[in-house]
C-alpha cells in the first residue's frame, strides 16, 4: 500500500554540504553545513494536492513544511504550515507585509488556512494564520475586490490577535483606469489598538499615474498617516515605525524619455511635514553593445534636520562571455562630525561574471570604501560548476558575500562600516537536487 | 595573449597585475616575457588622502620584424623627500624575453641616493588557453578564454600570491578584479579604436590605509 501511494506521488528535494576553511581556524577544513530537504508531492484527482517536506541535519530530522490544497475553476482552498501564502493587495498603503504575517524566522513558520474565490473580475481572499516561533499570535485577513474594468475597488479587513490584546484595521480603496490615466485612492482606519486612543487613527493615500504622456511618464501621490494609526501586520505602521506616525506629504515622479535616444531622465521628490524632503535626479543611458550607464544624485532632509546627499554612478555591460558592473558612490557628501554617520566617503565596486564554459563560470564582487581617516575593502570570489545533466552545483568561494550582496556599493556593510575587511575564508559548497 | 604577470608598479597602484588585462607594458620591469604589443601607455596614480604624492608611468613598445621591443619610465615622488625613477628596456622574441632596468632613488632628508641596475629574463608557454610563465622573479599560471582570463602568480619563494580575473564583455568595455598579496584590487577599462581609458582602485597599507585611484591612457 505504501509503495502504491509512493508510486503515485513525486519525490523531490536537495542536499547541501558546506565545507569551510577560515584563517582563524588555521585554515583547517571543517564541515559547516550538512543539510538536506526532501519533499513528497501527491496529486489526487479533482486538483487536490498534498505536499510534505522534511529537513535533515546530523542527528535531527524535522518536519519542515506542508500544504493540502483544493482547487477549482473559481476557488482555491489551502491549509499550510511554514509556507508563504500571505500576500494581499494594498497598492498605496501597503497594509499587509508578508514577512510580518508569516512568522518570519529563517523563512516562513506560520500555519493556517487560506481560501480564495474569483469570478468575472471579482475576487475575495481569507487567511487565518497562527504564529508560534517569533511570538504567540494569530492573524485574520479578509479582502473583497473588483480588479478589472474602468472602475476597480477593494475592501480589506485585518486583525492581529496576540495573547494580551489585538489590533484591528479596515480599509477601502478605489481605482479609475482610462489609458493613459490611472487614479487610485486608499483609506484605512485603525479600529482598535491597545496603545492608541480613538482619534487620529486614519491613513489615506491618493495616486495619479499617467503612462505615457508623450515622452513623459508622470506619477503624483499624496498621503497622510494619522498619529495613532497602527497596523501590526505592516512594515510601515507597526508600533516600532515611529517615523511614519503623523506623516503627511506629497510625492512626485517624472521621467522624460529622450525621443530617438535611449536616454531616460528621471526626477523624483517628496516633501513631508516637519520639513522633511527628498530630491532625486537620475540619468539612464543605454548604448550599443549592451552597455548601460546610470548616474543619480539625491538629497534628503530627515526629521532631525540633518541633510544627506549622495551621488552614484554605474556602468553595466553584458555579453555572451559574461557580465560586468562597475559602481562608484559618494555617500553623505559634506558630512563631518555627525554622531550617526562616519562622514563623507567614496565607495567603489565591481561585479563580474566570466563564463569559462557552458557549465562553469567565475563570479566576483569587490568593493572599496574610503573616507578622510582610512580605507576599507571587501572581496568575494567564486568559481561555480554546474554539470549539464547531474542536477548538482559546486561552488568554491573565497571571502564574505554578504558585505556586498545588496547591490554592491549600496550595501550597508561596505558603505557604512569603516573597519570592514575581506574575510579570509575558503568555502566549498556542494548541492544536489533530485 | 600572454600570461598575466604582476609588477611592483601594479602592486602599488592596482592598475596592473592581477587586475590588468594581459600584456601590460609595465610588466617589462619584472618579466620581459610579457612585453606588450601596445604602442604608448601613460598612467597617473593618485591616492585619496596622501598629500604630495605623485606617480606616473610612460611605456612604449612596438614590434619590429617579429621582435617585440619595449621601453618604460616610472617616476614617483612622495612627501617632498623621496624620489624614485625607474627606467627599463625589454626585448621579447618568441617565447623568450630579457629586460634591463635602472633604478634611481633619492631621499634628501637622509642625504642619500641609490643608483642600481637589475636584470630579468623569462619564458612563457601557452597551449589551448592554458599558459605558464617563468622568470627570474615570478612564476605564473593562467587560463584564457575569449571572454577573459583567470590567472595566478607567485614569487619563487612563494611568499607572495596574486590572483586575477579579467572580464572582456565586448570590444568596448572590460573589467578586472584581483587579489594582490592580501589586498583586493579592481579595474575598469573602456576601449576605443584610437585609445583606451582605464581606472584602477586598490587599498594600500604601504602609504597608510588609503585607496589609490589610477587613470591610464593607451594611445
Amino acid at each position: 500500500m505504501i509503495l502504491l501511494i509512493l508510486s503515485l506521488g513525486e519525490f523531490h528535494g536537495w542536499f547541501e554540504y558546506q565545507y569551510t576553511s577560515p584563517e582563524w581556524e588555521y585554515w583547517n577544513l571543517y564541515q559547516e553545513k550538512n543539510y538536506g530537504e526532501m519533499g513528497f508531492l501527491y496529486k489526487l484527482p479533482g486538483r487536490t494536492e498534498t505536499y510534505t517536506a522534511l529537513s535533515f541535519e546530523p542527528g535531527k530530522i524535522q518536519f519542515k513544511r506542508m500544504h493540502l490544497t483544493f482547487q477549482g475553476n473559481f476557488f482555491s482552498i489551502a491549509t499550510f504550515k511554514a509556507e508563504d501564502r500571505h500576500w494581499f493587495d494594498s497598492p498605496l498603503l501597503y497594509l499587509v507585509s508578508s514577512e510580518r504575517v508569516r512568522d518570519e524566522s529563517y523563512g516562513a513558520n506560520a500555519e493556517g488556512v487560506r481560501c480564495d474565490l474569483w469570478k468575472r473580475g471579482y475576487a475575495s481572499g481569507f487567511l487565518f494564520s497562527r504564529y508560534t516561533v517569533t511570538e504567540k499570535a494569530q492573524a485574520i485577513i479578509w479582502d473583497l475586490k473588483k480588479y478589472e474594468g474602468f472602475l476597480t475597488w477593494g475592501l480589506l479587513y485585518l486583525k492581529k490577535d496576540w495573547v494580551s490584546s489585538f489590533n484591528e484595521v479596515a480599509s477601502v480603496r478605489i481605482g479609475l483606469f482610462k489609458r493613459p490615466f490611472e487614479l487610485r485612492g486608499e483609506i484605512a482606519k485603525n479600529l482598535y489598538h491597545p496603545d492608541t486612543p480613538d482619534s487620529e487613527n486614519l491613513a489615506g493615500a491618493m495616486e495619479l499615474r499617467i503612462v505615457p504622456l508623450g515622452p513623459f511618464i508622470i506619477l503624483g501621490k499624496a498621503y497622510s498617516y494619522g498619529m495613532n494609526f497602527r497596523d501590526e501586520l505592516s512594515n510601515e505602521y507597526n508600533s516600532s515605525r515611529t517615523d511614519n506616525q503623523g506623516k503627511r506629504g506629497v510625492y512626485g515622479e517624472i521621467s522624460y524619455l529622450l525621443p530617438r535616444r535611449a536616454i531616460t531622465i528621471t526626477g523624483k521628490t517628496y516633501r513631508e511635514n516637519l520639513n522633511r524632503y527628498w530630491y532625486y535626479l537620475e540619468a539612464y543611458v543605454e548604448f550599443v553593445n549592451n552597455i548601460s550607464f546610470k548616474t543619480c544624485y539625491d538629497v534628503t532632509r530627515d526629521r532631525f534636520g540633518d541633510v544627506w546627499k549622495h551621488a552614484f554612478f554605474e556602468v553595466v555591460a553584458e555579453g555572451k562571455t559574461g557580465r560586468l558592473k562597475f559602481q562608484y558612490k559618494i555617500k553623505d557628501i559634506g558630512v563631518k562630525n555627525v554622531e550617526y554617520s562616519i562622514g563623507q566617503r567614496s565607495i567603489f565596486g565591481i561585479e563580474g561574471k566570466l563564463n569559462l564554459s557552458q557549465s562553469m563560470w567565475f563570479y566576483t564582487r569587490v568593493a572599496f570604501g574610503e573616507d578622510q581617516r582610512t580605507a576599507w575593502e571587501s572581496a568575494f570570489f567564486q568559481i561555480a560548476y554546474r554539470p549539464p545533466v547531474s542536477n548538482s552545483e559546486i561552488y568554491l568561494e573565497y571571502g564574505e558575500p554578504s558585505h556586498t550582496d545588496a547591490d554592491l556599493v549600496n550595501d550597508g556593510d561596505i558603505a557604512d562600516r569603516e573597519g570592514i575587511t575581506t574575510v579570509n575564508r575558503v568555502r566549498l559548497i556542494l548541492k544536489y537536487y533530485f | 595573449m600572454l600570461l598575466l604577470i604582476l609588477s611592483s608598479t601594479a602592486y602599488l597602484t592596482g592598475m596592473g597585475g592581477a587586475i590588468s588585462p594581459m600584456e601590460r607594458p609595465e610588466n617589462i620591469f619584472i618579466n620581459p616575457a610579457s612585453i606588450s604589443k601596445r604602442i604608448v601607455h601613460i598612467t597617473f596614480y593618485r591616492p585619496f588622502n596622501i598629500e604630495d604624492f605623485y606617480k606616473g608611468d610612460l611605456y612604449s613598445s612596438f614590434i619590429l620584424k617579429g621582435v617585440n621591443l619595449g621601453f618604460g619610465l616610472n617616476a614617483t615622488r612622495v612627501n617632498r623627500g623621496y624620489t624614485r625613477v625607474i627606467s627599463a628596456i625589454g626585448i621579447k622574441y618568441g617565447i623568450f624575453g630579457v629586460s634591463l632596468s635602472q633604478k634611481y632613488e633619492s631621499a634628501p632628508a637622509s642625504k642619500s641616493f641609490i643608483l642600481n641596475y637589475d636584470w630579468n629574463a623569462g619564458i612563457r608557454f601557452s597551449l589551448r588557453g592554458f599558459a605558464f610563465a617563468l622568470s627570474r622573479e615570478r612564476l605564473g599560471f593562467g587560463f584564457i578564454t575569449s571572454g577573459g582570463s583567470l590567472s595566478f602568480e607567485t614569487t619563487p619563494d612563494f611568499k607572495k600570491f596574486y590572483a586575477g580575473v579579467e572580464f572582456i564583455v565586448n570590444r568596448v568595455i572590460s573589467g578586472s578584479a584581483g587579489w594582490m598579496n592580501g589586498r583586493p584590487a579592481i579595474g575598469l577599462y573602456l576601449h576605443n579604436p584610437r585609445f583606451d581609458i582605464e581606472m584602477g582602485f586598490l587599498t594600500n597599507s604601504d602609504l597608510g590605509e588609503t585607496t589609490i585611484v589610477s587613470v591610464g591612457w593607451r594611445l
